[in-house]
């Protein structure tokens, strides 16, 4: 079994510094650092450890941090060791070289990043403060001096006994909001998926005319943010519901609709996707028999999952956060979304800020589940290999 | 198996402004390999996947076993394709690479398990039946992707270069693999290549394409068999464009016809004998005299010799090249040698043109017949 050694001295044979060098060592697998000091610059190796007799390494940290390099040598090893066991002995597998200051900047960049994350995080800290006071209050430490599940009660729909024995009821109903908002969201982004994925199609694979000046129309209507067009909305709408009632207002249905609406941009990210994925493959799949719908669902579809699960996380997140279209389809207390369920917290002489924050970390429920369940759906390299570059 | 049949196939893509293929006719017999061959732009490519039905054909008749197969949409006409890129099913393993088209045609499993064992079989692939194409070297991926197209039992398969991406050595290796599988699975196949050694050595018979000139009917050159082309080219075309490295042309015109000899005078004033048949043209007419660097004979002189002058030589062991100037020559001059003696450069040597290994091509580059050139056997 070879072992691997880090040498930080000069290379007998081509004088270059530090090696990593992949040894027939005495039988005993395992990784033996060496703690030389450089010959010339007197540095030691910025990786060091004990041989490997059952000893710990001890520097952890700087193992970690050229884990990739050492799991892709010790690899190498193995597969050399695999092919042919004599002929690698003593041989350079690659070069480790490990620059001092690699160590500051490494530190340098976890600072900015921890920094960056306070400053990403603080709000939600903020927000999950104030649902645990007692009381609505806005300002205030945030750790809650003496914390109390009362907005988070009421949020969940059950009676909150006070201090003073007497019951508050839920004024809200919360979860029917969630679970409203959760409804629109799916069925709107279910939707914007199917209907972006098969539109894209066209727009990257199929000629007709007026393609381009289509894609451009599309991009800058885009530009206008739904709230211009409040009105005719909620006028269109009015007009809908008088034919085809789940569609009107004060529905669902109407919301669901109107978000679908936003799709223009993910047609365009669809698009630029299947157009990065080379046409040879669904015209492989052509002559192998596959009818144009087989070769989008079989071929093209599967390699461009990762940005089917973007455009989904997108229009999820968009649909269950859009206030603005909501608050002026929706009307009755038991249809409205979370989003502007919450705004009734807020009343002009009294805002409820603890209850407001519980129903806003409730909204981010969804999102994340969302987010970790697409989450592995979303990696590279799954078209690598099908064609030579 | 099929027979395959093109008719007046002709291709534009604005609508008959341009046209890229033009009154294509050719007859593939059942079993047979056909190479498609010519420079970039001759529209091989095109013609290829005209038959497999990637591209619409804009006006003749194509058909396949005598039927007529122009609208048929691909997935129809039971073609197998190799495509110079591979276009293997990235998030497939081989076996479901090579399986795909016979689920798609819900084939039952057993028949699908056979086929994929037999092609992987043939090809050596067993021990890859698992692996995705990202894991796997180009020769490997090209076999994968010549498996997929066996799989299906074709009546025809189509190669669009396919061993262009692969380095020499794979190339030559899996040139004889295709050789051994048409060998053995007799399909009809047409193989397209700008390699003519690929085509000289796989194919029974050869289309040579050209890039459609300004007025040309037709962009189809000669259709025959590899030494037929290079023994009997039926223009300059054809003359230079089979051979490596190309022919030699001087230009010339005819001092004495005759139906075995014909007595050429240079522009410089030489006169050359070459053993063609010209007795349907006039003395004094414009022509063009070939001859291949191989057939050409160094410091010689047995009555039929130029004078050059050397202007570079390229020593690759077992022959040199020796580039040489003259003064009615087209394009360039290139002598064969087999020995590698110290030549100069700048000095004058004289070159014997055997008159039996000459070539001649009228004004329009229509070449005379060939009087004591190797017949081919048709």
């Amino acid at each position: 079994m070879p072992g691997i050694i880090f040498l930080n001295h000069k290379d007998t044979k081509t004088q270059r510094k530090p090696f990593l060098f992949a040894e027939r060592s005495s039988g005993k697998p395992g990784i033996i650092f060496l703690n030389h000091k450089d010959t010339k610059t007197q540095r030691k190796p910025f990786l060091f450890a004990e041989r490997s007799s059952g000893k710990p390494i001890k520097n952890f940290v700087s193992l970690c941090l050229c884990g990739s390099h050492l799991f892709k040598a010790f690899r190498n090893t193995l597969r050399a060791w695999a092919r042919d066991e004599r002929s690698h002995t003593g041989e350079v597998i690659m070069a480790m070289v490990q620059p001092r200051n690699l160590q500051y900047r490494v530190w340098t960049g976890r600072i900015v990043m921890w920094l960056f994350l306070l400053l990403i995080l603080f709000p939600f800290f903020m927000i999950i403060s104030v649902s645990l006071r007692t009381g609505n209050f806005a300002t205030g430490s945030l750790i809650p001096e003496n914390p109390s599940l009362e907005h988070w009660y009421l949020a969940l729909g059950i009676p909150w006994e006070n201090a003073d024995g007497s019951i508050t009821q839920p004024p809200f109903p919360v979860l029917t909001w969630l679970w409203n908002s959760i409804k629109v969201a799916f069925t709107s982004s279910a939707l914007i998926l199917i209907l972006a994925t098969t539109g894209a199609y066209a727009f990257a694979r199929l000629r007709f005319r007026f393609k381009q000046q289509m894609l451009t129309a599309m991009m800058i209507l885009q530009m206008f943010p739904a709230v211009l067009a409040l009105v005719a909305i909620y006028s269109l709408f009015d007009q809908i519901g008088d034919y085809i009632p789940w569609l009107g207002l004060d529905r669902l249905g109407s919301v669901t609709l109107a978000y679908l609406g936003g799709m223009a941009l993910h047609i365009w990210l669809i698009k630029g996707y299947f157009e990065t994925i080379d046409n040879s493959l669904e015209e492989a799949a052509a002559i192998d028999g596959a009818t144009p719908w087989q070769a989008f669902r079989f071929v093209l579809l599967p390699l461009s999952v990762p940005i089917l699960a973007v455009v989904f996380i997108l229009a999820f997140i968009a649909s269950i956060a859009e206030y603005p279209v909501a608050s002026v389809l929706l009307q009755s207390m038991d249809n409205l979304t979370l989003a502007v369920g919450s705004r009734q917290y807020l009343n002009p002489q009294n805002y409820l800020w603890g209850d407001f924050a519980a129903a806003a970390v409730l909204s981010g429920l969804p999102i994340s589940i969302i987010f970790l369940a697409c989450q592995r759906w979303i990696v590279g390299g799954l078209t690598s290999g099908g064609v030579k570059g | 198996m099929a027979e395959v049949k093109l008719v007046n196939i002709a291709k534009s893509y604005d609508q008959g402004q341009t046209w890229t293929l033009k009154d294509i006719n050719l007859n593939i017999g059942n079993g047979e390999f056909i190479a498609f061959i010519g420079p970039s732009g001759c529209g091989k490519s095109t013609l290829l996947r005209m038959i497999c039905g990637l591209e619409d054909i804009t006006s003749g008749e194509l058909s396949i076993d005598g039927e007529k197969v122009n609208d048929w949409p691909p997935n129809e006409r039971r073609v197998g394709m190799v495509f110079q890129s591979y276009a293997l099913y990235p998030h497939m393993s081989v076996a479901e690479n090579m399986a795909f088209g016979l689920k798609l045609a819900r084939a039952q499993k057993s028949v699908v398990d056979e086929r994929v064992g037999e092609a992987a079989r043939i090809l050596q692939l067993q021990a890859l039946l698992e692996r995705k194409p990202k894991a796997m070297s180009g020769g490997q991926r090209q076999r994968v992707a010549i498996g997929r197209s066996i799989v299906q039992q074709p009546r025809v398969f189509l190669f669009d270069e396919p061993l262009s991406n692969l380095d020499v050595a794979l190339r030559v290796q899996m040139r004889q693999e295709i050789a051994r599988l048409h060998r053995r699975l007799k399909t009809t196949s047409i193989y397209v290549t700008h390699d003519q050694v690929e085509a000289m050595t796989l194919a029974d018979q050869i289309v040579v394409l050209s890039p459609l000139a300004q007025g040309a009917a037709s962009n189809l050159e000669q259709v025959g068999k590899p030494l037929e082309l290079y023994h009997h080219p039926a223009n300059l075309f054809v003359a230079g464009f089979i051979g490596s490295p190309k022919m030699n042309f001087f230009d010339g015109v005819i001092e004495k016809n005759g139906e075995q000899e014909t007595h050429v005078r240079l522009t410089t004033g030489e006169t050359l004998k070459a053993c063609v048949d010209t007795s349907k043209a006039d003395p004094g007419s414009r022509v063009v005299l070939g001859i291949r660097p191989e057939h050409t004979l160094a410091e010689t002189d047995n009555g039929n010799a130029v004078d050059g002058r050397i202007e570079a030589l390229e020593r690759l062991g077992a022959e040199s090249f020796i580039y040489m100037s003259h003064d009615t020559i087209r394009e360039h001059f290139i002598v064969r040698v087999e020995d590698s003696l110290r030549r100069e450069e700048g000095s004058k040597i004289r070159v014997e043109l055997s008159p039996e290994h000459c070539y001649l091509f009228d004004a329009n580059g229509t070449a005379f017949r060939r009087t004591r050139a190797p017949e081919i056997d048709q």
